[in-house]
């Protein structure tokens, strides 16, 4: 525990990747401050060369897809927003069950749409590479994600609206 | 584990660079870092997998002889219990944009077909299942996003609590 402690303490003064903007280093990784001068300068050691620093980027470069690319940099704030959509989501469904109002009712149909879409874009992302697919298939296919999500969300809020609601609609199945 | 974390601190820290001998940030790299790194710096103009397919050579067998362990068990289970849900959620959303009827009308049209008590019981603990576990592991994801119950103990503790909880709450579920 002592040790996780001070693994989490050396990551946060050095750059880490996060789960898409990662080089894939295994064990410590620590990114230097000042780049390694070659020792042909300095002295005359022939003994022990050393792995030369070089500069490298930080972000995503092209060893991966490419639309992993471009959210690369948002990631942090996207992970963020997940996890708190999250406790979002976990408090509307009882609020939604006391208040079963259209309005607390939209407010989870959001929630659970937008946690929805996000999670299946991330399986769609996660299967569906360039590398096995080729360059357009995947995009399509995040494409058809988006699709699906406002799709969904039209429909639930078109069911809350006309139709009986959707804790109503739980709690009338249950009473089968 | 403590030696290669007092490398790192000193290197992290310290100011000054040998590049005759290996120390700290070097050291770690030397030993860590993947051919990743080194791919980048080489000049060839052919892609990874590009390459490997030309040659034709046969993958290394993984998902084929890995063990499944719980700790990947029920990850997988997380992602393709939410993928369920989405895929109900979405289906029937869709599904009553689509259709005519309003969701009583459908409802008893299903209470007309007099299914067995048993049998609703069951379909309700299938139904709730899926729901329940999501629920219950997505409160443990987020407990290790606090950063929270990483030791292999703590996972495996965790892991069995809720695979029992979940089925403890759909249980109640069914039979209300």
């Amino acid at each position: 525990m002592a040790a996780l402690a001070a693994l989490r303490r050396i990551n946060r003064s050095c750059v880490i990747g996060s789960r898409f903007g990662s080089l894939r280093l295994n064990g410590l990784y620590l990114v230097p401050s000042h780049v390694v001068v070659p020792a042909a300068t300095q002295g005359t050691s022939q003994a022990l060369v050393p792995y030369q620093a070089k500069p490298f980027s930080v972000s995503p470069v092209s060893h991966g897809a490419p639309e992993i690319e471009q959210a690369g940099h948002d990631h942090v704030l996207h992970w963020t927003a997940e996890r708190i959509l999250s406790v979002v989501l976990l408090g509307a469904i009882p609020a939604a069950i006391i208040f079963p109002t259209p309005a607390v009712e939209s407010i989870l149909a959001l929630s659970m749409t937008v946690h929805s879409h996000w999670g299946i874009e991330a399986i769609v992302v996660d299967y569906i590479r360039p590398s096995l697919f080729g360059k357009i298939i995947p995009k399509l296919a995040v494409g058809a994600v988006y699709t699906l999500s406002f799709l969904t969300l039209g429909g639930l809020c078109y069911f809350i609206y006309t139709d009986v609601g959707i804790i109503n609609a739980v709690k009338l199945l249950w009473k089968l | 584990m403590a030696l290669v974390l007092r490398f790192a601190t000193r290197g992290c820290g310290g100011a000054s660079r040998h590049p005759t001998s290996l120390q700290g940030p070097q050291w770690s790299r030397a030993l860590f870092t993947t051919p990743t790194i080194t791919a980048m710096n080489n000049q060839t103009a052919e892609d990874y997998w590009a390459k490997n397919k030309r040659l034709r050579r046969p993958v290394s067998p993984h998902m084929t002889i890995y063990k499944p362990q719980i700790t990947s068990m029920l990850s997988l289970s997380h992602r393709a219990s939410g993928l369920a849900l989405s895929g109900l959620m979405s289906g029937f959303s869709i599904g009553m944009l689509a259709l005519p009827g309003s969701y009583p009308h459908y409802l008893s049209l299903v209470q007309s077909m007099e299914f067995g008590g048993v049998l609703i019981c069951g379909v309700k603990f299938l139904l709730a299942m899926p729901f329940m576990y999501h629920l219950c592991n997505g409160v443990r994801h987020l407990v290790w996003d606090l950063g929270y119950g990483f030791t292999l103990r703590t996972l495996y503790q965790t892991g069995y609590f809720v695979i029992g909880l979940s089925l403890v709450l759909s249980g109640v579920v069914a039979v209300m």
